[in-house]
Order: structure tokens, then sequence, then C-alpha cells
């Protein structure tokens, strides 16, 4: 499987009906999730703005998981040194800032009725600001160097070095003292939320996922033909 | 049955949904036009570089230079 999706012209092949599909799938458990997410009824304590939750937490989830993708990614890049590789960590770069972006901002929109304030400084906030901010830098390092193959292995070393806060972020809730409510749904002794939120919650996260899947795919296919475009015009020049 | 409803808190509600979905919006049209240009242009090349070689293949033989006539 890994070997299939190292190289390019396997890759192209299965991206070209796997990102469709997963594209399907997306809009059909988002058009689900939605329905579900919109019949729950207000929760007790928080009332309306459960409805918030349903989208913050799948983009929370996505922040981690994307820039998980990312380090993974360029990790193959500098062990392996494979085009591919640095082609899907690069893709993956602007859509974890997109959910990261995401999980600040329905966050701050959920902590303003909640709380009474739209940011504080705790350790959950303040670490996923930290994410985000690792997601600019490695854009911006990107972009900062010309040589493709310098800006892949300075940007792979940034991403590893962004990877130590993603446990950071994920156990700030236990390590701290923190106004970020602690995890609800992946627990040891279960989800602690009824099932009339947990499945849109659940449906939402995977149609977050899903969309994430099929991004990621059609960016890395457009990182190979900017390549394949980069190299052709060498030859024609040359 | 749907509730649209969000009472008091529509100030919230709806503003996050709105960023939610212009967010992935933009993330969607981004991806897809970056996917498009570069398609475009790899077929482009492709293409100048095909009529390149076939000009090459089908340009006539160059004459070959006749030998100067001897005077006698």
């Amino acid at each position: 499987m890994i070997a299939a999706l190292t190289n390019p012209a396997r890759f192209m092949a299965f991206s070209r009906w796997a990102a469709p599909s997963l594209g399907v799938i997306a809009a059909i458990l988002g058009a689900v999730g939605l329905w579900l997410d919109f019949a729950a009824p207000p929760d007790y304590q928080q009332g309306y703005t459960v409805h918030i939750m349903f989208i913050h937490v799948p983009a929370s989830w996505m922040s981690l998981f994307v820039y998980a993708c990312l380090a993974g990614a360029s990790l193959m890049g500098l062990i392996f040194r494979t085009a591919l590789a640095d082609a899907a960590a690069r893709a993956a770069a602007p859509l974890g800032a997109g959910f990261t972006f995401l999980a600040l901002a329905t966050g701050s929109l959920w902590g303003r009725p909640m709380w009474g304030t739209w940011w504080v400084w705790d350790a959950r906030l303040t670490s996923v600001l930290v994410l985000f901010l690792f997601y600019l830098g490695y854009m911006a390092l990107q972009a900062a160097i010309d040589d493709e193959t310098r800006a892949a292995r300075a940007c792979a070393i940034l991403a590893l070095v962004g990877a130590i806060n993603l446990p950071i972020v994920h156990f700030s809730v236990t390590w701290w003292n923190t106004l970020h409510q602690g995890s609800s749904v992946f627990r040891r002794d279960g989800p602690t939320m009824p099932a009339t939120y947990l499945a849109p919650l659940l449906l939402l996260g995977l149609c977050y996922m899903a969309a994430f899947g099929s991004l990621w795919l059609v960016r890395i296919r457009a990182e190979v033909w900017r390549r394949r475009a980069g190299a052709l015009a060498m030859r024609a020049a040359g | 049955m749907l509730d649209f409803n969000a009472g008091k808190y529509a100030a919230f509600v709806w503003p996050a949904y709105a960023l939610s979905i212009v967010v992935i919006g933009a993330m969607v049209a981004d991806t897809l036009a970056r996917a498009r240009r570069w398609r475009r242009e790899v077929e482009t090349r492709e293409a100048e570089s095909g009529d390149a070689a076939r000009l090459l293949i089908q340009a006539p033989k160059a004459e070959p230079p006749s030998s100067p006539k001897v005077e006698s």
C-alpha cells in the first residue's frame, strides 16, 4: 500500500477515483450529520450553543490529525527522499491551517456566551494557537526558499519540531488546570455525552475527515502536476 | 423534526456556521482551482513539446550541399 502510494504514477491512478469518492462520502456524512445536528434538542446547560460544538470539535480533531499527517509525510520525505512525501506535506499545510483557524474561531464564538470571554490564555487555547502558528510558519518557510529540495528539508524539520506540540495540545486539559473542558468522547470509560449529541458529532467528524482526505489527494495531484509542468518547462528551455 | 431556532445565542451560532461554510468553501475552491490550473499547464506544455517533437520528425531533410563544379 505504502509502496503503491510512493510511486507518482500509481498514486495518480489511485487518487483519480479515491478523491471524488471521499468527496461524495463527505457530502453524505455532512448532510446526515447536519440533519441530526438540528434535530438535537438544546443542551440543558449550553442551550442552543451546543450546535457550535458539532462544528468546533471536528475542526479541533482535524487540526491535530492534519498536523500528524503533515509530520508523518515530512518524516517520510526526510528518510526516503521521495518527492511524493514532500508534496503530501506541502499539500496538507493550508488545509490544516484552515481547520485550526475554524477550531479557534468557532471555539471563541462558543466561549463568549458560555465563559463570558472571547479568549483566555489557558493551556488548551494557547497550545492550539501555537499549532496554528506552526502551520503558518511552515507555509511561510516554504514560500521563502526558492530551492524546492532545500525548502522541503527545512520545512520537514520545522514540521517535526512542531509535532512536539501535538501531545501538549491533547493532554493540556489533563496536565494543567484549564478553563477548557476535558475530553468527553475519547475516554477510557466511554463518551460522557448522550447519543443524540454523540451521533451528529461523530458523523460531522467523519465528514471533516473524508473532506480532508479528498482535498488532500486533489492537492497532492496538483503538486505532482506542478512539478511535471516545471520539468517540462525546463526541458523546453534547455 | 428540524429546529433551526438558536434563541438568544443566534448571534454566536449562525456566525460559527457561516464562518465554517466560508472557510471550507474557500479550501474546496482553492484546491480545485489549483488542480485545474496545473493540469492545464501540464497539458499545454505536453502539447507544445509534442508539437515540437512532431516538427522535428516531419522536418524535411536538408539537401546535401552540392559539390562545387570544377572548371576544366
